[in-house]
């Protein structure tokens, strides 16, 4: 899926969360935003999840104006806030089939992916427990394994990696990521762990006050940069000591 | 505490206003009958209470969990149940007495002594409750005296009714003497009608059961067990099925159960194979309206159901509340106005008011989709987190809507005829009692869009503060509110061929707003982040 963002500009109020984002997110790709704490990232993962609607401008998917009412594009993206939405009086298996019912992924194949899934983030033995039992690490690996079960073109996560989720399933996570982005999906993900991004993103996105500093590949980013070993932490200190 | 207490009451009070009724028909023979009446009613009642209360309560229930001896349980429960009644049953009999001294012309101190016969009333009826316990209880004699109350006033509906009353007659006495809560009753009755005398002599044994209550309680604290709670049942011993199928009457069907938290891997891996976690969680088998409810969604708007509701419905229980309320509140109002009090309107309109509140299709019951959900930094709206749409959420609200309109049709026909029937104006009641009904029922349903389309509009920000969006929902949803609430009323009381372009016009507003909001939401103007107030009121909900 094609991700387009035209002139969006999102105000909270008096305060400009984005400002004229331009931007276009190839299908295929892992996207990690950066940038300081209140840049924007988060207003941008919300803005292209449809929880929050731009003051101006507009989201294209695959060149069609992105509307919320809109079932047949909105069944293509999975956002995953840093509490993910869950029922938390409901069992893990419970949330997760209703997350495979609304995106209609219940399909025959459902119970075997999301048995896979279950082992492999270590849930299947708390399958039957009511989500408001579980961790704040493993609500987040509940989420996931419905994300993954619905396997979406567009998957936005807002700080996957401050989540909660322990080594095992982090690594679950980006080798899940990674075959899907082979498989043509796209991944946005904001992060503030500067040593992931640099590994795990195809372009990296770096916002500031609500604009776009920078967006391109690591390997871009580090022939431009003085600081070749820590690429986005001297691009984030040079982009702070300007703003200063 | 407050459910509780409105239970005392309503099982203490519920037969006093019709045995007045009686009381004054039958004059001065009759309010001894009615005395009677309300002592072996109230007799049961007393027991019912005690053994409910002592042995069977969720408080008992809960402290027989806990490491606590059953004679403190049994300290606590005691205590409850006595400050449970004094603060209703007592004051209620004292004020009942002193209002039947009053009835009958006595003023002054006579009216006193008639409230301190009350609390010696409720005082007897402790005792007999306890000692009936203590004798050993069974739920049957609760259920005959409510029966035979019940038919003894259905004999006295026909207030001619010689056999029934020669017959209730030659039992009073016998029931007078026999049953302990009748004595206190009978000595103010006979005392004030005619001075001091042998009916005096009722007072030695209802002094001898007051002083017992100390006895009687130690003897039932000394055998005291509340009831097993149901969880402590070993499961081998339980079957599910069974249990189901005797408490719905449905033929028991083979089903995929859901293994435990506690089961093991295989069991686990089983269930998952099986496919049976995909299917739509159904709701539990309460009542007939929640399954013709269930039998007109399709599956998609069942699964929406499950997301947007809090939990299962009770629109059943509901309705048969609402029932026994207007029943209630019909005899009540009857009781009132033979009375000859004034204000006995409110009877009705109390009971008719509960009662629409419980079977009207005011709420949708899908609250939960609008409700607010705390996602770390931020607070959103619940249903942005899923593919559901508004006109999904608007359509089942409707589906929901027209299922329970037409459930209440009956009562809201029936109440209506009754006051057509017995306050009603120039045309037929018997028409025009149930088109009332009618239009009622329909001002509610034709509402329900409006609503749907309010319900939707609190979970997004579209008038938090002044924009022009805000200007454009508020230019929407003003005229449409006024609208509908002109053309609505009108269409309710209005001369009935008259009031159908004023029906039509309302639903015009309330359907057209909500298609208008829809043209707003479908064109992504709103963030999903609900109103602080609705945040802050969340602090007690079910977040994470």
């Amino acid at each position: 899926m094609r991700i387009e963002l035209r002139g969006v500009l999102k105000d909270y109020g008096g305060t400009r969360a984005l400002d004229h984002v331009k931007l276009e997110f190839a299908p295929g790709q892992i996207v990690a935003l950066l940038g300081a704490n209140g840049a924007g990232k988060s207003t941008l993962l919300r803005c292209l999840g449809g929880v929050i609607a731009p003051s101006k401008g507009d989201i294209y998917f695959d060149d069609e104006p992105f509307r919320r009412d809109r079932l047949d594009q909105r069944r293509r993206f999975a956002f995953l806030p840093d509490f993910p939405f869950l029922f938390p009086e409901k069992t893990v298996l419970r949330n997760i089939s209703i997350i495979l019912r609304l995106y209609e992924a219940d399909g025959s194949g459902a119970e075997d992916r999301v048995l896979a899934l279950l082992r492999e983030f270590d849930l299947l033995p708390l399958a039957q427990m009511p989500v408001a039992a579980l961790s704040r690490g493993q609500s987040y690996k509940t989420a996931l394994v419905g994300l993954l079960a619905v396997d979406p073109d567009l998957w936005l996560l807002d700080e996957p990696f401050a989540s909660g989720m322990d080594p095992h399933a982090i690594n679950a996570f980006k080798t899940h990521a990674r075959t899907a982005v082979a498989r043509g999906r796209t991944v946005i993900y904001s992060t503030q762990i500067l040593e992931v991004a640099e590994r795990f993103c195809d372009r990296a996105c770096v916002i500031q006050q609500g604009e776009i500093r920078a967006f391109a590949s690591v390997t871009q980013l580090r022939e431009q940069a003085a600081d070749k070993a820590n690429v986005l932490q001297s691009l984030l200190d040079s982009l702070r000591e300007a703003a200063l | 505490m407050l459910r509780q207490l409105g239970g005392f009451m309503l099982a203490a009070f519920f037969p006093l206003l019709p045995l007045l009724v009686m009381w004054r028909r039958l004059e001065s023979s009759g309010a001894r009958l009615a005395l009677a009446l309300y002592a072996l009613w109230a007799g049961a009642a007393f027991t019912n209470l005690l053994r409910a209360r002592l042995f069977s309560s969720p408080d008992a229930l809960a402290l027989r969990n806990l490491p606590i001896a059953d004679a403190d349980t049994f300290a606590f429960q005691w205590r409850q149940t006595v400050l449970g009644q004094a603060l209703t049953v007592l004051p209620g009999l004292a004020a009942g007495m002193a209002m039947l001294a009053a009835m009958e012309g006595h003023t002054g101190w006579k009216m006193v002594g008639a409230a301190a016969a009350g609390v010696v009333a409720w005082g007897v009826g402790l005792a007999t409750g306890l000692w009936v316990v203590l004798l050993g209880w069974s739920r049957g004699l609760f259920w005959f005296s409510i029966g035979t109350v019940g038919l003894l006033l259905l004999g006295f509906i026909p207030w001619t009714a010689k056999l029934a009353r020669s017959a209730l007659d030659a039992v009073e006495p016998l029931l007078s003497l026999l049953l302990p809560t009748a004595w206190p009753g009978r000595l103010l009755a006979d005392t004030l009608q005619h001075g001091p005398g042998l009916a005096l002599l009722l007072a030695v044994p209802a002094v001898a059961l007051l002083v017992s209550i100390s006895m009687a309680r130690r003897r039932v604290a000394a055998s005291y067990a509340p009831e097993e709670p149901m969880f402590s049942v070993p499961m081998d011993d339980f079957d599910h099925d069974e249990c189901e199928a005797a408490t719905t009457g449905l033929p028991v069907q083979p089903d995929v159960v859901a293994p435990t938290a506690k089961a093991g891997p295989t069991e686990l891996e089983d269930f998952i194979r099986s496919r049976a976690w995909l299917a739509v969680e159904a709701w539990p088998p309460r009542g007939w309206i929640e399954r013709q409810v269930e039998r007109w969604l399709t599956a998609r708007e069942r699964t929406l159901a499950e997301v947007m509701m809090p939990g299962p419905p009770d629109w059943s229980r509901n309705w048969v509340w609402g029932a026994k309320g207007l029943v209630f509140s019909i005899c009540v109002g009857l009781g009132l106005e033979v009375l000859k009090v004034e204000w006995f309107w409110l009877a009705y309109l109390i009971g008719g008011g509960a009662a629409a509140l419980a079977v009207l299709p005011i709420g949708s019951g899908l609250g939960r989709a609008c409700g607010p959900y705390w996602a770390g930094g931020a607070t959103f709206t619940f249903h942005a987190g899923f593919p559901l749409a508004y006109r999904e959420f608007t359509r089942l609200a409707w589906k929901i809507a027209t299922v329970r309109a037409v459930a209440a049709l009956p009562l809201a026909l029936a109440f209506a005829t009754f006051l057509f029937l017995k306050y009603g104006g120039p045309h037929d009641p018997w028409w025009a009692g149930p088109l009332q009904g009618v239009r009622v029922v329909w001002f509610f349903w034709a509402l329900r869009p409006l609503l749907a389309a309010t319900r939707w509009s609190t979970g997004t920000n579209d008038t938090h503060r002044m924009s022009l969006w805000a200007l454009v929902v508020l230019a929407g949803a003003l005229p449409a509110y006024v609208v509908f609430g002109v053309a609505g009323l009108i269409a309710v009381f209005a001369p009935h061929w008259s009031a159908v372009p004023a029906g039509l016009l309302a639903m015009g507003a309330s359907f057209g707003f909500q298609w208008f909001y829809g043209r707003l939401v479908a064109r992504n103007r709103f963030d999903y982040t609900p109103s602080k107030s609705q945040s802050e009121a969340w602090d007690g909900g079910w977040k994470v």
